[in-house]
């Protein structure tokens, strides 16, 4: 039962009874609750009026029969998915590049924040930052077709590391490449626009903190330690939890793009299994089951991280 | 700094004043490419109707669902649908799918149950056999002896398209004998060497395609594409090397295609080819749409692949300027040849299933018995001759006109205004050809002409659906065998590895499935 | 902004100002190389391989777009789409986020649980697509809008953001009288502009970028399809990755590289032109102290 304290309120708690303190509450606050209305009528209609597809993955969904016609498995489809060979090797490679994108590429648009704030004259920060952005809106299409003439045997790439009297690098085909280069292609296509968030956030420091500091002798290095990153920790802490929901769920089209048969083994990730098995081979329920399962890992995380947050002193996303 | 609502006045008066400039300065329209029609001549083309006989107006509109795969849609007055009308009798209302979008499009369309009438159906997928087998469509297999134009159709093809032994309507034709060679036969004259008969002497000339410089201005040239999205090249390779169309029955049981002697042979050649530089060093990661860029830019020498490809290729090389308009309409440069032998003498060319998906009528469009009549009556008046030829070719007198002997001659490009219509063309073998056809278009249509005599099929289509291991997991077990053929060629694996790998296809499923097609032969015989 | 001006600071400014540089071209190039092919020809661009001017520049592949019926009219969707759906969105959520915003709001950590939860948990496409057919939506305009109106993430951050609003503010505006409603508008929204920017852009983006609503629920209603849809299904068939059509080209000849590259950066623009409209809104704001821990 959560405690509701009002700070603006001058009654005295202990003495009054919850529902009474409710209903004073709602009466005080009927705009903000009118406020609500909105948006708990858009998760109620179309957030869980749908949530019964969750049990799709204990059938067998025939797509035709509906739910209500076809029959009940149960638990067969994860007990099936769990003995599944691919599974070991799936899981390792969603967590791996998971990971990788959580310690290299979620960092990379706070560092580009950061040397942004750093710039002084107005014109160039604004046009680098519209430049920047720019990745974000191309297909993985084009990206992996791109990246395909630049790293190939032939290509650019390679003709410079022959010029410093390099062998060619297989970049597309190695198995120790290819997780380098999916994290360094999501950095190049997300960072620049993940730097909008953080600028957002670094409007709001006040420049007379700044100025205080000058005063006080700080270096630009100090300036930046004791304001500028204290300013985005919160927003850094929260984007962080909620980035452990998707723990589980790497894009699909990236990693199914630069796939082939020479990098399978650490290219085969759970997006682009469910692709196969789902929407190419017709296995709907199976799909929903491992989709319910990576909800069901991330949930864990996030609520745990959200725990630790708390620790530290933070919001968190409560 | 000037206020806001400046700001954006100008932007928009800017972005106003850029795309009129681009209107006035795009001039005329681009040429358009024709929709260019495939051709197949199992049978003489019946004779066209000059007169049609008078069809009662019935007051039934016949829905349809088709495929559009640029998203530009035919006007619902355009002639061609109107002519359709006027020889079926029906009223008709057309809708129409994002190729695109096609798989997701459908599982919401079988999730609401709202289908038209009549839909066309591009594959034998998973979802679309659960969705027939749960009701979906109509379940024609004791109809289709009632209707004459329907009971002709071929039944090889019928029975491929054919789930767990039932016909859920007619196929979508596609020439069986499609698949070609394509060849740069200005770089056979230059070097002086004759059209390939043999596999050996085939292999001979990829390599000098590669090495010898066929190309009078020189510039880096090698013999053939892949990619390891697709590697259609490499399975036909193993087809005429000796090998079977994917399953082959041994003593009443089904058995893979890599089991054949004949397969390692032909992995033992890709490899070769790869070591020499034959194929390009980074085909297994070339994204899948970029097979043709080097073919098209003319750096490459060959490609096997589908015979009208060579159709293709000429066009793109007068696009980028290596041909003008007079030696492509001439035949020049590019031409297509069928299978070569193998060292057994044989010719075996790769069949394809004869389909491109069916078209179906569906159980919510036509809910009653007598809108299925009505239904089947439209699906037999418009698979004959005038039908198939209109939904092809657009309205006749007005895109095209009947050129004699079979053939029909543009009037006015039918383009992507066709999009949809040509979708639910059946009957392929009744579609007319172009006239005043050049030799490279001749060519086409001999390769595929003779394809049909020594064709391989694959027998486990009309049993695929029977097996619910093979629909659901053929996908992931083919590539299982791709990727170790393509690791082999490159050598990264050896035999062995090879072998490991077979082994994997075996325990994932593959067994499974040879074990229920089995069964299901067993069962039809 | 004052800054000191140490020697070390001086070098730091070059080698910074150099890195964003590069990173700016870096990030650029692709894209100059995808609008250079929208003007070339299709022979310079088989032939050159890689340029970023074209030597002969053309026009057919824009004509091409302009010739149609279908391309403009869907950018002219995907642009209602993007400012209808982001005014709804922004109503919706910044009301939401603000009354969740506030500790004391009865029931608001059950209400912030279910929230979370969806962004995690879903039905998925099939029974969306039912309830969208039952709210009578399929074929309408609204529906490439409201079923995806409030993006969790979006709540959540900009929830945040306001709860970091130091409380003074707004108790100063209470004390003399004002209601919750006008606290919002007056001092809360006036304060947040760089969020409200932010999740604006957020929203239109996501807007301009989505396909999905439309392939799902937009059947056969051809006059509304969104830009993206269009697009995709144009690249898709240049890259050969439709399943079915891959390997039955009959009928289809795949677009010509122009012509694609073309439709990209018709497709990218208008969204790129957004930001730099709203840029303004990122300068240091008028808010008294940090934004707090």
């Amino acid at each position: 039962m959560e405690t509701i304290i009002d700070k603006n309120s001058c009654f005295d708690i202990q003495k009054t009874p919850v529902f009474a303190r409710v209903w004073q509450q709602l009466r005080r606050h009927y705009l903000l609750y009118l406020m609500c209305i909105p948006g708990i009528l858009y998760f109620i209609l179309f957030r869980y009026g749908p949530m019964w597809g969750i049990l799709f993955a204990f059938q067998d969904y025939n797509i035709f029969k509906g739910f209500w016609e076809s029959e009940w498995v149960g638990l067969a489809h994860f007990i099936r998915f769990f003995n599944s060979p691919a599974f070991s090797v799936l899981m390792v490679n969603t967590l791996v590049i998971s990971l990788l994108n959580i310690v290299f590429a979620f960092p990379a648009p706070i560092i580009l924040a950061l040397l942004l704030n750093e710039v002084r004259l107005a014109w160039f920060k604004r046009s680098i930052q519209t430049l920047i952005y720019i990745p974000h809106f191309i297909s993985w299409v084009i990206v992996a077709s791109m990246t395909f003439m630049l790293l190939n045997g032939g290509g650019p790439v390679n003709s410079l590391l022959a010029i410093f009297g390099f062998d060619t690098v297989p970049f597309l085909t190695s198995i120790d490449t290819f997780r380098p280069m999916i994290v360094l292609q999501g950095i190049w296509r997300g960072a620049g626009f993940g730097t909008i968030i953080f600028l957002a956030a670094l409007a709001g420091v006040n420049v007379e903190l700044y100025e205080a500091s000058i005063v006080d002798g700080a270096s630009r290095l100090k300036q930046c330690w004791y304001i500028t990153l204290p300013a985005l920790r919160s927003v850094i802490i929260l984007l962080l939890i909620l980035q452990m929901g998707s723990i589980l769920e790497t894009g699909f089209d990236q990693l199914f793009l630069m796939g082939n048969a020479a990098n399978r083994s650490v290219s085969d990730v759970l997006a682009v299994f469910v692709f196969r098995e789902g929407v190419v081979g017709g296995n709907f329920s199976y799909t929903t089951a491992i989709g319910l399962f990576q909800s069901i890992i991330g949930l864990i995380f996030v609520l745990g991280a959200d725990r630790l947050a708390k620790r530290v002193g933070e919001f968190g996303i409560f | 700094m000037q206020n806001n609502t400046t700001k954006v006045i100008i932007g928009i008066v800017v972005v106003l004043v850029v795309a009129l400039g681009i209107w006035f300065l795009a001039g005329r329209q681009p040429v358009e490419e024709a929709a260019i029609q495939e051709q197949e001549q199992a049978a003489a083309p019946a004779a066209p109707r000059e007169v049609t006989p008078p069809v009662e107006e019935v007051d039934y509109t016949i829905t349809i669902l088709t495929v559009s795969h640029t998203g530009e849609i035919i006007a619902p007055d355009h002639p061609a649908i109107l002519q359709i009308e006027e020889h079926t009798g029906y009223n008709t209302e057309w809708e129409f799918v994002l190729g695109a979008n096609f798989a997701e499009q459908m599982n919401m369309r079988f999730a609401a149950g709202n289908l038209p009438g009549i839909v066309a159906l591009t594959g034998i997928s998973g979802p679309i056999v659960s969705a027939a087998l749960g009701g979906a469509f109509w379940d024609l297999t004791d109809h289709i002896p009632q209707w004459p134009n329907l009971a002709d159709a071929n039944p090889t093809i019928m029975n491929n398209i054919s789930i767990q032994g039932r016909s859920f309507g007619v196929y979508r034709q596609r020439p069986i004998g499609r698949n070609g060679i394509v060849i740069r036969t200005d770089w056979l004259d230059y070097l002086g060497i004759d059209k390939p008969e043999t596999l050996d002497e085939f292999y001979e000339m990829l390599y000098a395609f590669t090495v010898n410089n066929p190309q009078p201005n020189g510039g880096d040239t090698y013999g053939m594409t892949w990619t390891g999205g697709f590697m259609g090249a490499f399975h036909q390779l193993a087809v005429m090397h000796g090998a079977p169309n994917r399953w082959e029955i041994l003593n009443e049981k089904f058995v893979p295609w890599f089991e054949h002697e004949a397969f390692a042979e032909a992995m033992d050649r890709a490899r070769w080819m790869f070591d020499n530089g034959i194929i390009n060093p980074d085909f297994a990661a070339l994204p899948t749409g970029d097979l043709r860029v080097d073919l098209y830019a003319g750096r490459v020498g060959v490609e096997i692949g589908v015979s009208d490809e060579a159709r293709r290729t000429a066009n793109a090389l007068r696009d980028a300027g290596f041909m003008t308009q007079e030696e492509l309409d001439a035949g020049e440069m590019v031409w297509v040849m069928g299978p070569v032998a193998n060292a057994q003498g044989e010719r075996r060319s790769m069949a394809l299933s004869g389909h491109a998906g069916f078209v179906a009528i569906s159980t919510s469009g036509a809910p009653t018995e007598e809108s299925l009549q009505h239904h089947l009556n439209f699906m037999n008046m418009i698979n004959d001759p005038i039908g198939q030829n209109i939904v092809s070719w657009g309205a006749r007198d007005h895109n095209w006109e009947y050129a004699g002997n079979g053939t029909v001659r543009i009037i006015e490009q039918p383009t992507n205004l066709l999009e949809g219509l040509n979708q639910i063309m059946m009957r392929q073998n009744f579609v007319y050809t172009q006239a005043d056809a050049n030799s490279r278009e001749n060519a086409i249509i001999e390769v595929q002409r003779a394809n049909l005599d020594i064709a391989i099929h694959d027998p486990s289509l009309p049993f695929a659906a029977l097996s619910d291991t093979w629909t659901a997991n053929q996908v992931s077990l083919n590539q299982i065998i791709d990727d170790a053929v393509i690791n082999y060629t490159m050598g990264h694996i050896d035999m062995d590895g090879f072998r490991q790998e077979v082994e994997r296809w075996y325990t994932e499923g593959g067994q499974n499935a040879i074990d229920e097609l089995s069964a299901a032969l067993a069962a039809a015989r | 902004m004052i800054r000191n001006d140490t020697a070390a600071s001086r070098i730091f400014d070059v080698f910074n100002t150099i890195f964003l540089i590069l990173f700016a071209v870096v990030t650029l190039i692709p894209f100059m190389y995808i609008i250079a092919g929208s003007f070339a020809s299709q022979a310079e661009i088989i032939e050159r391989g890689f340029f970023l001017i074209p030597r002969e520049p053309r026009l057919e592949a824009y004509a091409y777009i302009f010739s149609s019926r279908l391309l403009p009219r869907a950018m002219l969707i995907s642009i209602a789409v993007a400012v209808v759906g982001t005014a709804t969105s922004m109503l919706i959520t910044t009301t939401f986020a603000y009354s969740l915003s506030k500790k004391y709001l009865a029931g608001r950590n059950v209400m912030l649980t279910m929230i979370i939860f969806t962004m995690l948990f879903s039905g998925g496409m099939v029974p969306t697509f039912l309830v969208v057919r039952a709210l009578g939506l399929l074929d309408n305009f609204w529906a490439m809008i409201l079923p995806g109106a409030v993006s969790v993430w979006n709540l959540i951050v900009l929830k945040n953001f306001f709860q970091s609003i130091p409380v003074e503010i707004e108790d100063s505006a209470r004390i003399d009288g004002a209601s919750d409603w006008t606290v919002f508008v007056k001092i809360v929204l006036p304060s947040s502009t760089a969020a409200i920017a932010t999740f604006s852009l957020f929203y239109a983006v996501g807007y301009w970028n989505q396909f999905q609503p439309a392939l799902l629920f937009i059947p056969s209603n051809t006059e509304i399809w969104p830009l993206q849809l269009v697009l995709r299904n144009i690249v898709m068939m240049a890259a050969g990755t439709i399943q079915d059509a891959v390997f039955d080209p009959e009928f289809v000849q795949p677009p010509a590289d122009s012509i694609r590259n073309a439709v990209i950066v018709f497709g990218t623009m208008p969204i790129l032109m957004v930001y730099p409209f709203i840029q303004k809104h990122f300068t240091k704001g008028v808010m008294v102290g940090a934004i707090k821990g």
